[in-house]
């Protein structure tokens, strides 16, 4: 239930029987928010109160920025480039943010359908799960299902980008080669995330393999060989992707791959 | 270590690092070019790093004396490529944060480098940052020659590194030199000040900024160091100099 200023608390209904009165008593609501024992009676409606409370205290931290015109970071991922400029809350209305920012970030905004908005005044980053209106005279962009985020890619100490049309892999456990499908899914200085179609027989944490990658650089083959070991694995419905860790590898070639792709990505949102 | 870097500060605690390398694939159009390194308990700030042509000689030689993962700030005078050409490289390489001038972050998507939540721009005024025990000191040097433009000085060393402030178009240093005969050099200063600077008033604004610092070098981004009494005739040099708009009529 809601009090007088509309924050959600706790009652128990209390029902007393008055003493010598026959079919009397008293009946009377105690606030019991502070013992924090809502769950114990209904968890999903905890969750939903504090998904309120959340979406109250986001909405009250936004009007807050809005006042003071602060600007805001608002970052978006296009294969891997990072893509961050400063917005400035427009307009904030029940359910939906609207947000002035650079065309080019309209733009990766429009590419990646969701954004991730940081300040130093919110205690997490907000991530936007749904994009509304993207008006490219005006520079506005309307954000809406506004929520705060845990972990946040904005925290990545690395950069990784999708590769180019022309890689191939192949992983290797001992001298065994692994034939099924697979692909480079974006490549870092120190890792590489591979799209299988299936795992290989023995695949462990602690068991390293061999990567031979071929990518493109300048026109020439860029042949990357390495020893490597799983850091995590997940699994979708047809496929399996797996995170490397490289182990002995120098890096300056893949220095100057990583940057010759990030100038391929910005040629190619820029001619979106 | 090879001829290519030169410790010019070390007390123990802090060190300063002068490289030079130069895109030798240029060499019939050669302006040596310098890049400097602070490093203090393992942390490194890098100072105008400079071109794509020379980033892997220099994370090399940088690695030498810091873990490259531990640069924490990349200093950039200005924007042109000599100086923050390699943005991208070293964004790519270092979790360090970019420091230039609020006028140039824009342009830097040119480079490479889109991500704009790892600059800390400075405005016109300038800044100070906390760096060890002492301050650095972003100071305006605008229009000398870039319209967004700032030399740092180290508090600790008593360096000021002054981008292309006292840029001298000298041969290949074959070895590192510091000046010895100021009015010998004069004559390598003068042609890159003159078409280069915005004008005496802006010499003087800036002259007058670093003569209230105590200033033991002034080490540009092209040429040689300034040490000791060629600090203080580098400065009178440069009040006096006429430069820039001052010649008005010969460029219009």
């Amino acid at each position: 239930m809601q009090n007088l200023q509309g924050k959600t608390r706790h009652f128990i209904l209390k029902y007393q029987i008055v003493s010598e009165q026959t079919n009397y008593g008293i009946l009377s609501f105690d606030d019991v928010t502070e013992l924090n024992l809502l769950k114990l009676f209904d968890g999903r409606e905890t969750l939903n109160d504090d998904k309120n409370q959340n979406s109250k205290a986001m909405l009250d931290l936004l009007e807050v920025v809005q006042r003071n015109s602060a600007k805001i970071g608002i970052h978006n991922y296009y294969k891997g480039l990072s893509i961050t400029n400063d917005a400035i809350i427009s307009d904030i209305n029940e359910g939906f943010v609207t947000i002035k920012t650079p065309f080019l970030q309209q733009k990766a905004v429009l590419f990646e359908k969701k954004t991730i908005l940081s300040s130093e005044a919110f205690p997490q980053d907000i991530l936007c799960e749904e994009i509304g209106k993207v008006d490219f005279e005006k520079q506005i962009v309307t954000l809406k299902s506004l929520k705060f985020i845990k972990t946040s890619p904005t925290r990545r100490k690395t950069i990784r980008v999708t590769p180019g049309e022309k890689q191939t892999v192949s992983l290797f456990m001992g001298e065994i080669k692994f034939h099924g499908d697979i692909e480079i899914e974006d490549i870092s200085l120190y890792s590489v995330r591979l799209r299988l179609n299936a795992l290989p027989a023995g695949l462990q944490k602690d068991i390293p393999v061999i990567l031979d990658m071929v990518l493109e650089l300048d026109k020439k083959p860029l042949i990357i060989h390495t020893t490597a070991a799983m850091l995590r694995k997940s699994e979708s419905r047809h496929s399996f992707s797996v995170v490397f860790i490289f182990q002995d590898f120098k890096q300056n070639d893949l220095i100057k791959y990583i940057t010759s792709r990030q100038m391929a990505l910005i040629r190619e949102i820029k001619g979106l | 270590m090879d001829k290519n870097h030169k410790v010019i500060y070390d007390d123990g605690t802090r060190k300063c690092v002068m490289f030079s390398f130069d895109d030798e694939s240029h060499e019939d159009s050669f302006l040596s070019v310098n890049q400097y390194l602070i490093v203090q308990n393992g942390v490194g700030i890098l100072l105008d790093p400079g071109s794509v042509a020379i980033f892997d000689e220099l994370y090399d030689a940088v690695s030498e004396h810091v873990e490259i993962q531990n640069i924490k700030y990349v200093f950039l005078s200005h924007q042109d490529p000599d100086v923050s050409g390699s943005i991208a490289q070293w964004a790519i390489s270092t979790n360090a944060k970019f420091i230039m001038s609020s006028l140039w972050v824009r342009f830097m998507s040119h480079y490479g480098f889109t991500q704009m939540d790892r600059v800390m721009s400075l405005s016109d005024k300038g800044a100070k940052l906390k760096f060890g025990d002492d301050y650095l000191h972003f100071v305006p040097a605008h229009f000398l020659h870039s319209p967004g433009n700032f030399s740092l000085y180290d508090a600790k060393s008593k360096i000021v590194f002054s981008g292309d402030i006292g840029a001298a178009i000298v041969n290949a240093p074959e070895s590192y030199k510091t000046v010895e005969n100021f009015e010998e050099h004069k004559k390598h200063l003068y042609g890159f000040h003159k078409r280069y600077m915005g004008s005496n008033k802006l010499c003087r604004a800036w002259v007058a900024k670093i003569e209230k610092l105590d200033v033991k070098t002034i080490a540009p981004q092209h040429g040689f160091l300034f040490e000791n009494e060629n600090v203080t005739n580098f400065l009178e040099w440069l009040r006096e100099l006429e430069c820039g708009s001052d010649f008005i009529d010969e460029l219009y």
